[in-house]
């Protein structure tokens, strides 16, 4: 029985670690479910903990995966213990081997294990520009002195610079399927595994980068972009309804209604509750790094404007234009009418001018109903301006959210973030998953 | 009742009621878990596939009383739970007016509670299926207040005290997932996401439940329908019922098998959409989907 609460737990601990919320109280359920199920027939023992741990239908496959990781016959975790262990093994040669590598006078440089890791993927043309740097300063003299070992720490850090350029260079690791790695060895094997699982079954068009997305993927990815933009949709719709819920009772009306019946109040009225539905504003940003965002951005408004009526849509770069969607226009025909048009296609960006221009041409489509959407990875001219701007803009309004196409790992590294964040709600938003994430949270 | 319960016996309640299962779509283990653990179960799922049936099997296999609270935006406790009949409370104070002897406590008495279907369940003596069907469709304050109630299934009335279950209903909750449910609500419950049907189960539905259609017919609508449904990208998928319409308009015009020219008479059953139906025109048309059904039948014959 123990050895079934372990079990269970254990799992429940995966599940967690790879972003699906499970209460105490669900993992006693799957623990008392499993034990009116037939723990010798897999089926029922998998559908048990389904029906009791998973409650979104969207994290499905990472389930569906988890389970089959986590439940594999003892022969492949036999071969998975042993993989970890190469692995274990080859990382610490080329450890050893980058510290050998990396010295100055004979002495190892202190670095992290990350940035010896990352030197050991370094093409070689890339190592021996390192070693050749480190073996000419070992040797290097200063105003006609030999350098000596105090010079260690300003080696360190040239060395560090390199390191960043090629971590730069080349590229983010391949995602582990938006599953953040736990620290502990054998959970991050089996999280390996489900990621391995999951592009493998159902491709990484959900986890891509939305300006990596293969053509082959783009019917996938515009189905699921509608999808969501109708779910978005139905609930704005539905939440801000003009809702028959009632409020205090409404004297004047009771009493007048009381007339017909001599004077007894039969028929209670009462007050109805005022709601009003937000007016959404999106500002897109179309320069030439982010224009392969906004077209999947602006499908979604267009798929969000042909079910709910006062969606206001901009395009900027250097400039602002407005590219509001008709409703009943096919998108596809929408699209290069508005790319035709625009002078700002591809340009470069400048939200504060943008900013100037809908304050000056469109104040109408600011109200305090208004909400902001912004998409834009905040690499524009005059951010400090433009942040003022949105400062001011933000107390008029409802909310504004910006959707921003960089990593959060960057973040810290671009003061225009920072100055954003500051007067925005911003959100990581440059994949599907992050868009599906943004949408099923209480955004507005 | 769930002392007694085993998967076979559910199994077979099911089956006598004409609700078709597979051990894919994992319907029967999740509803025996629900009933063994005491839990409301959670039914979520495209409209039409069957969410709304599971309570009415429960009801029919346990010979339950099936009591039905349709949610609906703007619904509240009022609604849901009890009210006072205050127009009859005002009539009796206006019939009583000259005579003293009418006290408070008669006005709130239980001839003058109006019992909503949730204090309905509670209050049945025999056993209940309660069904809260379409639970997307209430606010999130509703929802909230739900789960309090199906946590303790007591509910306090100031003037009369408190109501317990004498005997715990079986609850079933239907979602079309228009809205993401508070995570609160989906902790208490047994969760069960039921699917459009593979080709062999809607084979298997039809046969339940239009038997009059010959075998041939059967097989053929459900794999056009299967086709329709993955070959392409429509608004809205056809359901079950609407596939039993499909059908059901293709005996009355006593067609023996799928052809081109039946598809496009009848259609409209099935695809209610203009754009659907733009698109089946565009992409597929009758003459292919029923080359494909063919294509698929014969593979079929040959495995």
């Amino acid at each position: 029985m123990q050895e079934l609460d372990l079990r269970v737990t254990n799992f429940v601990h995966l599940l967690r670690v790879m972003g699906i919320r499970i209460s105490v109280a669900e993992t006693l359920d799957a623990i008392k479910g499993l034990t009116y199920a037939d723990l010798g027939d897999r089926a029922q023992v998998k559908a048990a903990l389904r029906a009791t741990l998973l409650k979104n239908m969207d994290q499905l496959p990472l389930f569906e995966e988890a389970f089959s990781s986590y439940f594999s016959p003892p022969e492949v975790k036999g071969q998975r213990h042993a993989q970890r262990q190469e692995v274990e093994q080859v990382q610490a040669r080329e450890i050893s081997r980058a510290e050998s590598e990396l010295q100055f006078q004979g002495e190892s440089l202190e670095l992290t294990v990350e940035q010896k890791q990352l030197y050991s993927k370094l093409p070689e043309e890339g190592k021996q520009r390192i070693q050749d740097f480190l073996q000419r300063s070992s040797e290097g003299h200063k105003l006609g002195e030999k350098l000596d070992v105090n010079f260690k720490p300003i080696i360190e850090n040239l060395v560090r610079g390199q390191l960043d350029y090629w971590k730069r260079q080349l590229g983010e690791e391949t995602p582990l399927f938006d599953l953040v790695p736990s620290g502990e060895d054998e959970m991050d094997d089996l999280l390996r595994e489900v990621a391995d699982s999951l592009r493998e079954h159902h491709g990484n068009y959900l986890y891509e980068d939305l300006k990596n997305i293969a053509d082959k993927d783009l019917p996938k990815v515009n189905s699921l972009i509608r999808k969501l933009s109708k779910r978005l949709a139905s609930r704005i719709s539905r939440r801000y309804h003009s809702s028959k819920r009632v409020g205090r009772l409404d004297f004047r009306r009771t009493i007048h209604s009381s007339l017909s019946y001599g004077g007894t109040p039969v028929e209670l009225k009462f007050k109805r509750r005022p709601r009003s539905k937000p007016k959404f504003l999106l500002l897109c940003d179309v320069s030439g790094s982010m224009a392969r965002y906004a077209s999947f951005v602006l499908q979604f408004i267009y798929g969000l404007s042909s079910a709910l009526k006062g969606i206001e849509s901009f395009v900027f770069s250097e400039d602002l234009e407005r590219t509001t969607f008709v409703r009943g226009q096919n998108f596809e025909e929408s699209m290069v009418k508005i790319m035709n048009r625009s002078q700002e296609w591809g340009g470069g960006t400048n939200l504060a001018r943008s900013l100037d221009t809908l304050l000056a041409h469109y104040p109408d489509a600011i109200s305090k109903d208004t909400v902001i959407i912004l998409l834009s990875d905040t690499k524009t001219l005059e951010a400090r301006r433009a942040a003022l701007q949105l400062k001011q803009i933000g107390e008029k309004v409802k909310q504004i959210i910006w959707l921003n196409t960089l990593p959060r790992k960057q973040w810290s590294q671009h003061k225009s973030v920072r100055e954003f964040d500051r007067v925005s709600r911003m959100f990581e938003c440059y994949t599907l998953a992050h868009l599906e994430k943004i949408m099923s949270s209480q955004f507005v | 009742m769930a002392m007694d319960l085993t998967l076979d016996s559910l199994a077979r309640s099911f089956s006598e009621t004409g609700y078709v299962t597979t051990e894919d779509d994992q319907i029967l283990i999740t509803v025996y878990l629900a009933l063994k653990l005491g839990k409301p179960l959670l039914v979520t799922g495209a409209p039409g596939v069957g969410k709304t049936e599971i309570a009415k099997v429960l009801s029919k296999a346990f010979d339950a009383e099936l009591i039905r609270l349709q949610c609906y935006e703007g619904l509240d406790e009022h609604k849901a739970l009890y009210e006072w009949n205050y127009q009859r409370q005002l009539l009796r104070i206006q019939m009583m007016k000259d005579s003293e002897c009418l006290a408070e406590k008669d006005l709130f008495s239980p001839d003058y509670l109006l019992a909503r279907p949730l204090l309905k369940a509670i209050q049945n003596s025999g056993p209940t299926v309660l069904l809260i069907d379409e639970i997307d469709k209430t606010d999130e304050e509703f929802e909230a207040f739900l789960f309090e109630v199906l946590s303790d299934f007591q509910v306090s009335i100031p003037e009369l005290g408190t109501v317990s279950a004498q005997q715990i209903p079986m609850v079933v909750l239907t979602s079309n997932g228009e809205r993401e449910l508070s995570d609160g609500l989906k902790r208490r419950c047994i969760f069960l996401y039921v699917e459009l049907p593979s080709v062999d189960k809607e084979y298997k539905i039809i046969r339940a439940k239009v038997p009059e259609a010959g075998e041939k017919l059967s097989r053929q609508v459900a794999q056009a329908v299967s086709l329709l449904r993955s070959g392409l990208d429509l608004r809205k998928q056809p359901s079950i019922a609407e596939t039993l319409d499909w059908i059901r308009a293709m005996m009355a015009l006593e067609a023996e098998r799928l052809t081109p020219e039946l598809i496009d008479k009848t259609l409209n059953l099935l695809l209610k959409n203009k754009e659907d139906r733009d698109g089946f025109e565009k992409n597929l048309g009758s003459e292919d989907l029923v080359d494909q059904v063919l294509q698929a039948e014969y593979k079929n014959a040959g495995r």
